[in-house]
């Protein structure tokens, strides 16, 4: 990356048709961006309520079936979803006053992604390989067979979900990075930048609780 | 410095981890779940404070991201106290009988 | 270039031509199909809910022919349930939930509230392409092969006995879903930051709060469907057991989720239409509404209230007494913000000047059959009551009253009431009143003996009964018959309008209202220049109805 990027001014501040202003758009575009988030996160709801009941249900099986989470790799994918959290904090602040550092730091932000849904597919990976995916294939201690297969289908569907949240915002933000490294701010201007910011940061939030639920239930033994 | 918020933010959310991390490996029965959960709240509190930048939006987004939250409370709540309450009558298990296929008669 | 399109006749040689407004200034289908202004979009609504409307309806038919005789000699009882599933799946989520919102809600909203279009133009677009890609998909599942499951899709049986399409449905459903989501999300933003200058909430029409008080239960209950949707989905494909209790899973955590939004969603059907009510009467009764402050808390009540009330379809499934008292309590509860509202109309009527025009007969129509609906509601919530009403006519009758005296019965009259604005046409008013009076004598005479059939014992969701109880499901599937022509009336009487229909100026019935300061039809941006607003709704003064109606 050798030149600067150049904002357009004008597609920085262009307003939609329907709008009478830019605050007007964008209140509209923030409001709107929450009650977004807000349905994904009673979207999410049911599997967390399936969670609770499996939890009061099967207290031993679940942390049975925790235990057999990797842990390591867990907490790695905790440390790079937060970090990359503070880098896309860090690039709504850069934007402000230099789109180059922007870039860098948004890239940064979908590198981590990245980097999350390589360590995901790994652990993944592993466990089909140890037959925890629920299904014909399961197999697992007798005495904590069906809880701990409850455990595991809400945490393929759980995890999976996130991981496909974050795969869309890391393809929002390789395209909101190339865009805006190219000058072409109409798809990679402000207001923008902070819609997809709060999306990011709403999947870190999701991915925050999902840490303590899943891999971490009795984890000093039974 | 321009980043110093991200940063000390940062740096909380590691330390938190840490912390949670840490803590998992205590046999403490049910307080694990209780400090592995206030962690992750805390957690979050800070995400939605310093970079979702909570606390400086209007009261409509504010309102918003309380009800979701509350909305979740109330499903938990409520079919909560079904299954704290419910006495289960231990039967054996049956299996369903099967009822022989219906003959292809009239659609 | 003109393509197929809902065109108008052209104007006779020598004839004024026509100012240019929102449906005339390009017939062209793509110029349709693409389009971003949100009363296109409410038409392009009207015609995708309408074709589902009769489809759910020929499975009504069918099933009301089986009942006239006590034996199954019609359909096989495997075709019966997937003639009452398709019923319910289609009339539920592609006709009565998109109807007023989508439909009205997009027509009128921004317009109502001084706006040239939703806040966000493109996603309505999207959420009717959404719609029909997933009523379509929906539509052909239940066709092709069908799905016995009921449209509740109870576990265990969706989960591990059916072998129909379930899978199919649960995916239709689950993208109809988002259309829903859309749409609420898009209402919501705009009522918050589009209202004109002086617009406070407090001087909205009772309209657009309904409508925004149903975006909220739509964005924050539909998720849930939508997630349990695949649950159910998920347990066909790998039998893990969530809701089977042989490996320790519980059939009921489906209906808790199940339940969660479906509760809301009959107040997704019902506000809509308490909205419409409310802006019908205070104009053909000439008088403002009575307690507009009471009728908006009401409708927040509603629908938070309605929030906490789900666990009455559960009373007998297994579910914990104690949790069923608190059920029993909140649904009695929730009675009263909509009884409230009964009593504001009933108190807008008296002494007011009141003409018995068509909409006014939907209308009024409405604030009838509501109220028996709502009544016998409270004998559902009465735990002891419902032990032996539930899985009875009774509440097949109770929510007919609720969804098709009460929501159907509004929509139809807000189509009416609006229909000049939207077309620039008057429709003939003896033939709409016709319509409705055939409407509500039909439906009475279908759904009133399914009370007595269901106190006596009738069970719902059974193609045969003993024979006892022919004489009143005859009454019924007679009284459907007329319900049937009653619908099939305006379709043919409003299609004519569109041609022949007198030229209605832009506020032929004298009603307050922003969207009646414009042309009918209006022009795309809906305002000359954004209005400014400076005292409340439903300025009526009780002048005589002479010439409002001809």
């Amino acid at each position: 990356m050798s030149a600067g990027v150049r904002i357009d001014a004008q597609a920085e501040m262009q307003v939609a048709e329907q709008f009478d202003s830019a605050v007007q758009q964008h209140q509209a575009a923030t409001f709107g961006v929450w009650i977004f988030l807000a349905t994904e996160l009673m979207f999410f709801g049911p599997l967390f309520l399936g969670y609770v009941y499996g939890r009061m249900h099967f207290s031993e099986a679940f942390g049975a079936a925790s235990r057999h989470t990797d842990i390591a790799l867990g907490t790695l994918n905790t440390a790079l979803l937060l970090t990359s959290s503070a880098t896309m904090a860090a690039a709504t602040v850069a934007r402000k006053v230099s789109a180059r550092v922007a870039v860098w730091l948004l890239l940064a932000t979908a590198l981590l992604g990245i980097g999350f849904l390589v360590v995901k597919g790994m652990e993944y990976h592993k466990e089909w390989d140890e037959a925890l995916f629920p299904g014909a294939r399961f197999s697992f201690e007798a005495a904590y067979a069906d809880g701990a297969q409850m455990f595991f289908f809400l945490y393929f569907a759980l995890t999976g979900l996130h991981a496909l949240h974050l795969f869309i915002g890391v393809t929002l933000t390789l395209f909101f990075t190339f865009n805006l490294r190219r000058g072409r701010t109409l798809f990679a201007n402000e207001e923008k930048h902070e819609i997809l910011a709060l999306y990011w940061h709403f999947v870190d939030l999701v991915w925050i609780f999902l840490y303590p639920m899943l891999y971490l239930i009795q984890r000093g033994g039974g | 410095m321009r980043y110093k918020r991200e940063m000390i933010v940062w740096t909380g959310l590691m330390a938190l981890l840490a912390m949670t991390f840490g803590a998992a490996w205590l046999r403490i029965g049910t307080w694990n779940t209780v400090i592995s959960f206030t962690i992750a709240v805390a957690k979050a509190a800070l995400v939605m404070a310093f970079f979702m930048h909570l606390p400086e939006s209007s009261r409509s987004v504010r309102i918003a991201a309380f009800t979701a939250v509350f909305m979740l409370g109330i499903l938990f709540a409520i079919s909560g106290s079904d299954y704290a309450t419910r006495r289960v009558d231990v039967a054996p298990w049956q299996p369903p009988r099967q009822l022989s296929p219906i003959p292809p008669a009239r659609r | 270039m003109t393509t197929a399109s809902p065109a108008e006749a052209p104007p006779a040689a020598g004839a004024p031509r026509e100012p240019e407004n929102y449906f005339n200034r390009d017939f062209s289908l793509k110029s349709w199909l693409t389009t971003h202004d949100h009363k296109r979009i409410a038409l392009l609504y009207m015609v995708a809910i309408l074709v589902f409307f009769f489809i759910g309806g020929v499975a009504a038919t069918i099933i009301r022919l089986e009942l006239v005789t006590p034996a199954g000699d019609l359909v096989s009882d495997d075709t019966y349930d997937k003639l009452f599933t398709a019923h319910g799946v289609i009339m539920v989520w592609m006709f009565l939930i998109p109807s007023i919102p989508s439909v009205l809600g997009n027509f009128l909203m921004p317009m109502m509230i001084g706006a040239r279009d939703l806040a966000f133009p493109r996603l309505n677009l999207a959420s009717w392409y959404v719609f029909v890609a997933g009523g379509i998909f929906t539509l052909l599942a239940l066709v092709l092969g069908g799905v016995d499951t009921g449209w509740t899709f109870y576990t265990p049986f969706s989960t591990m006995f059916s072998n129909t399409n379930v899978i199919l449905v649960l995916l239709g459903v689950f993208i109809v879903g988002f259309s829903s989501i859309m749409t609420g999300l898009n209402f919501i933003v705009t009522v918050h930051t589009m209202r004109a200058p002086g617009l406070t909430w407090f001087r909205l029409p009772l309209f657009v709060w309904a409508n925004y008080a149903t975006s909220i239960i739509l964005v924050l209950a539909t998720p849930v469907l939508a997630m349990t949707l695949v649950l159910v989905g998920l347990e066909r494909l790998l039998q893990v057991g969530i809701f089977d209790p042989a490996l320790g899973g519980d059939p009921l955590l489906f209906q808790h989720l199940f339940w969660f939004y479906s509760h809301p969603a009959v107040y997704i059907m019902v506000l809509p239409s308490m909205g419409v009510v409310s802006e019908i009467i205070p104009c053909f009764a000439r008088k403002r509404v009575f307690g507009y402050r009471f009728m908006t808390y009401a409708i927040l009540g509603i629908a938070v209230v309605g929030f906490l009330v789900w666990g009455h379809h559960m009373f007998v499934s297994g579910q914990s007494v104690y949790a069923g008292l608190v059920f029993s309590l909140l649904s009695f509860l929730v009675a009263i913000p909509s009884a409230i509202k009964v009593f504001n109309w009933t108190a807008t009527l008296y002494k007011g000047s009141i003409t018995f025009s068509a909409p006014m007969l939907y209308a009024l129509g409405f604030v009838g059959l509501f109220t028996i609906g709502g009544l016998t509601g409270l004998f559902l919530a009465s735990l002891a009551l419902d032990v032996h009403l539930t899985d009875t006519y009774f509440v097949v009758a109770h929510f007919h009253y609720i969804m098709v005296g009460g929501a159907v019965m509004a929509y139809m009259g807000g189509i009416h009431f609006w229909w000049p604005k939207i077309t620039g046409r008057m429709y003939p008013e003896i033939w709409g009143r016709v319509a409705a009076v055939l409407i509500f004598v039909g439906f009475n005479l279908t759904f009133f003996p399914q009370f007595l059939l269901g106190y006596e014992g009738m069970p719902r969701r059974y193609h045969t009964y003993p024979p006892q109880f022919q004489t009143l499901n005859i009454l019924s599937s007679a009284g459907a018959s007329i319900l049937a022509l009653g619908y099939l009336l305006p379709l043919c009487y409003l299609g004519w309008s569109l041609f022949r229909g007198e030229r209605a100026g832009p506020n032929p019935w004298h009603a307050t209202g922003l969207e009646w300061q414009t042309p009918s039809p209006p022009p795309k941006d809906n305002f000359e220049e954004t209005p400014v607003v400076t005292e409340g709704p439903y300025g009526y003064t009780p002048e005589i109805a002479i010439g409002i109606v001809r």
